[in-house]
């Protein structure tokens, strides 16, 4: 069963959430800041100057926005014009181009108390709201050779909800044909014999 | 740039969902190393802050912020391969095959025994009598008391619990009582065919 919890963001082990974490958001430094110099890759100052431009990763902007040391500009894919596309049709939206965990790091963006706040929650939430039925659809209707092909344009947590559904549907068609009391090899098993026969025969 | 060889040591593991990668112990020893350095500056940079020089305190801020994000990847590093480990227990039985057994470090192999014991202790404590309850059997309902199986390895010898003696030959079929060969099935030796 795929571990949907494990991408949200309370979880402190969350793997998902530390490599979403890592996405670079330009910056400006309100302050100067003594001996960080490093920071800003372009001056090769010691000290980085107030005014500076820098891209930081995103994990470093919630604490130092709250203490007024930096603005930074929001991910592009969050502004208002990336909104309104998602508005007019989100379906037909890459969304993993979009950044391959859109949702949580909106979420993330929207919990820093901007001005935009409001909408991008509601845009998120809209978007979900629009796309699941297709993704359903999808999962409950497809064969397993054409997986790749439909998940392409899904951010990561909904090619879980993906995976859960075709799941389901194929415990389902195993139940109908009287297959669920079989006991199988466990997958972690089976992965691990496949990998070993590639390395013998590589 | 800070903690990049943090999210580098948590990349590693998401590359492989389903296995468990050798340990990083060259990673996780550049990440320690960083955080000291960290740790020193910050030292050196707060007590001149105190001293009054309130000018530095941003600095601090921002290592500080840095030996966060380090300590999170370190921290996830360890327990999601513990629990990766955990898993291993439930598919491979007490004993871990060779080749994963390499991928381990010393702690976590010691994490490993333990695991078992306390597993061991805990089914052991709720059966009745002299009767311990296996809870890595009968994940699903079973239906019948015998199955008939397939044997899909050379794996020799094989001796049921009231005392007989089967050869599991490739390609040899059995009818086995399914509390015995629920294990041998889920480590892929035997196949079940209905």
């Amino acid at each position: 069963m795929p571990k949907l919890i494990f991408s949200y963001s309370p979880n402190y082990f969350s793997i998902e959430d530390i490599v979403l974490q890592d996405v670079r958001v330009s910056c400006k430094f309100e302050v100067s800041v003594p001996k960080l110099g490093m920071l800003d890759q372009s001056a090769d100052d010691q000290d980085l100057k107030q005014g500076s431009k820098v891209e930081l990763p995103f994990w470093m902007v919630p604490t130092l926005h709250a203490k007024k040391v930096i603005t930074f500009e929001i991910p592009r894919h969050y502004k208002v014009n990336y909104r309104q596309i998602l508005q007019a049709d989100s379906i037909v939206v890459d969304l993993h181009k979009w950044g391959p965990y859109f949702y949580d790091l909106g979420n993330h963006v929207a919990n820093l108390e901007l001005k935009d706040s409001l909408d991008i929650k509601k845009s998120l939430v809209q978007t979900l709201l629009n796309r699941l039925r297709h993704i359903m659809d999808m999962s409950q209707h497809s064969t397993h050779h054409e997986t790749v092909h439909l998940i392409a344009n899904l951010d990561e947590l909904e090619r879980k909800l993906f995976a859960v559904g075709q799941l389901s549907y194929r415990s389902y068609k195993e139940w109908v044909r009287r297959e669920s009391s079989k006991i199988n090899t466990a997958a972690l098993v089976a992965s691990h014999r496949k990998r070993k026969f590639a390395e013998v025969t590589v | 740039m800070f903690a990049q060889k943090g999210v580098e040591l948590i990349q590693e593991l998401e590359r492989a969902k389903d296995f468990l990668p050798p340990f990083n112990e060259d990673g996780v020893r550049q990440v320690l190393e960083e955080m000291r350095a960290l740790f020193e500056e910050n030292q050196r940079d707060a007590s001149s802050a105190v001293a009054g020089e309130s000018e530095y305190i941003t600095s601090v801020h921002i290592r500080h912020c840095a030996l966060e994000r380090n300590k999170r990847c370190l921290m996830a590093y360890l327990y999601n391969r513990l629990e990766r480990i955990k898993e291993h227990r439930w598919h491979f039985g007490s004993v871990l095959p060779a080749d994963i057994k390499a991928n381990i470090c010393e702690p976590e192999a010691q994490f490993f025994m333990k695991y078992n014991k306390s597993l061991a202790a805990y089914m052991k404590s709720i059966g009745e009598g002299s009767y311990s309850l296996d809870l890595t059997q009968n994940l699903k309902p079973p239906k019948n008391l015998y199955v008939q199986v397939k044997c899909i390895t050379e794996f020799g010898e094989f001796e049921t619990e009231d005392g007989d003696i089967v050869v599991l030959k490739k390609n040899s079929l059995h009818l086995l009582p399914r509390v015995q060969c629920e294990l041998l099935i889920a480590q892929g030796i035997l196949e079940h065919v209905s």
